[in-house]
């Protein structure tokens, strides 16, 4: 495409950097730049930071990342920046300071050099509300990049970084990642320390890498959990798939989650059909748990500061939910321990579980609604359906590029293993990555196919 | 769902009970909430889920005990 160095994977820079074949300094140059070029219509960035990563260049360690810039949700303090939740201001009273993420990052020898947008709150799977504006997929800047993780997947694809932190407790990094055709992993709940992040107190949400391929998500999960991934293994893996997690999708979001599992088998993987249970109330299960969580760790007079400046949906949501019956919460933590016994049944069987990310391609940002067999839907209630099992279990799980529609809409696979086997999930994304020549993670989006069509 | 006109009542009592107001924007939201959530919500509340037991030593990070999976690596 071009001889830019953010054109280049994010083990390619490391390496690069490492060979002594590419400056650090002229690399970070070159990434605030292509920000500043290229992220208008996406508005992927909430804010980048020219000075400090540049200090922090200075200071940095020799490591596994060594002067390779990355982005960081905005959910995570910073030395020098507070987290806002997408917001004027976070509700939970994090000031700035050195968060977990932000450690492991930096002692990874890491620059943080912007922090990304995200979804008011973390309150939807689709990136569109935000006190930063609406964040845009870069396969059509008019749809959604997807939420809440939405503009770390979005700097990912637009290649403006190439690695991105995002969080995930109900699917946050893995729809943005379906929607914006990247690789994004939510790491199994806890192995990453929880100071410094908004939602640390909740049972739900982990962070994760989001970058375009299967090995560079290893390269920034290691620096996430302190320590290396081992390298793939090769061999044939037994995918389940259940039959009622393949239910009322969009036809080409089937058609391409289908030819994914084909080109596994044929990559060696045999797939068997797999029952879980409790599958029927994952959405009441999840939205209930994540909406509860929230309420209780937020600072009332901080609710009461920031509230004329929240969105009408978001000022709405946080008193609707006080409605909520605590019946409810009791009947949804049965449900969420009818889930983890069902998957560790299902891990007795198979080593990954498989099925879409999302029921539908990226909708408008003008209309977030999405059209299912079943009718037409709000995105978030149909994307929850697919993604909260990861999380009220508790299991790492991915969003894989797998297609694209034929209006070149990225579509992602889902991939879940069992707690703690994070590796596993790079390992069969790896495969199928073989397995389909590389097409869909090495697809550009058209904003960066203008931009390196230009002379 | 339910009478519109009787949700909206609910929810100013309700609200109105921790001091909280509610417009009529705050009220055309959690409709739309109510219409799309409410129904599996119920659904969930009717449930029988008597026969499921529940998980009193929650740690999302491992699998349920007893369990057996995610201990270790089955490939």
């Amino acid at each position: 495409l071009s001889d830019h160095p953010q054109d280049l994977s994010l083990r390619e820079q490391a390496r690069a950097i490492a060979d002594g074949e590419l400056d650090a300094t002229e690399l970070l140059e070159a990434t605030l730049a292509r920000i500043e070029e290229r992220d208008g219509p996406l508005r992927s960035i909430a804010e980048s930071f020219a000075s400090e990563s540049a200090r922090m260049l200075s200071e940095a360690p020799e490591g596994p990342l060594h002067g390779v810039p990355i982005a960081v949700k905005d959910m995570f303090a910073l030395p020098w920046r507070a987290p806002r939740d997408g917001s004027v201001k976070s509700p939970y009273g994090i000031a700035a300071g050195e968060s977990a993420v932000f450690r492991r990052l930096r002692d990874a020898g890491a620059v943080v050099v912007a922090v990304t947008n995200m979804h008011e709150f973390g309150m939807g799977s689709t990136g569109h509300i935000s006190a930063y504006g609406p964040c845009a997929t870069p396969w059509d800047p008019s749809r959604c990049a997807g939420g809440s993780s939405g503009g770390s997947a979005a700097a990912v694809g637009a290649r403006l970084v190439a690695g991105a932190v995002g969080t995930d407790g109900g699917g946050s990094i893995r729809f943005p990642a379906a929607y914006c055709g990247i690789t994004g992993l939510k790491l199994t709940w806890g192995l990453v320390p929880r100071e410094g992040y908004t939602h640390g107190f909740a049972s739900m949400g982990a962070p994760g890498p989001m970058c375009r391929d299967a090995a560079d998500a290893r390269l920034l999960a290691g620096a996430l959990l302190g320590h290396p991934l081992s390298r793939p293994r090769t061999r044939g893996f037994v995918i389940g798939v259940p039959p009622g997690m393949w239910t009322d999708l969009d036809p080409e979001v089937e058609n391409a989650g289908r030819a994914a599992l084909d080109a596994l088998a044929e990559g060696g993987c045999e797939l068997r059909e797999v029952a879980l249970e409790g599958t029927e109330h994952a959405i009441s299960a999840t939205v209930i748990r994540l909406t509860l969580e929230g309420v209780p760790g937020a600072k009332p007079a901080l609710v009461q500061e920031i509230e004329p400046q929240l969105s009408p949906v978001g000022r709405a949501l946080t008193k609707y939910q006080l409605l909520l019956p605590a019946a409810a919460l009791v009947k949804a933590d049965t449900i969420r321990a009818q889930i983890r016994c069902s998957l560790a049944k299902a891990f007795e069987q198979v080593d990954a579980l498989a099925w879409p990310t999302t029921p539908a391609p990226p909708p408008p940002i003008s209309d977030p609604t999405i059209e299912l067999p079943s009718g037409r839907w709000p995105a978030d209630f149909g994307n929850v359906r697919l993604g909260g099992i990861a999380n009220l279990a508790g299991v790492p799980a991915a969003s894989l590029p797998c297609g694209l529609t034929e209006q070149r809409l990225p579509i992602g696979l889902q991939l879940l293993a069992p707690w703690r086997e994070d590796e596993r999930i790079l390992d069969i994304a790896e495969l199928l990555e073989q397995a389909t020549d590389r097409r869909f993670v090495d697809a550009t989006p058209p904003v960066a196919e203008a931009a390196a069509a230009r002379p | 769902m339910e009478d519109p006109e009787r949700f909206d009542n609910f929810v100013r009592i309700a609200l109105a009970r921790y001091g909280i107001a509610v417009d009529d924007a705050d009220l055309a939201v959690m409709r739309a909430a109510e219409s799309v959530y409410g129904p599996p919500r119920d659904a969930m509340l009717a449930a029988d889920l008597s026969e499921i037991p529940p998980e009193h030593d929650l740690d999302p990070s491992r699998a349920p005990t007893g369990s057996g999976a995610g201990a270790e690596d089955r490939t």
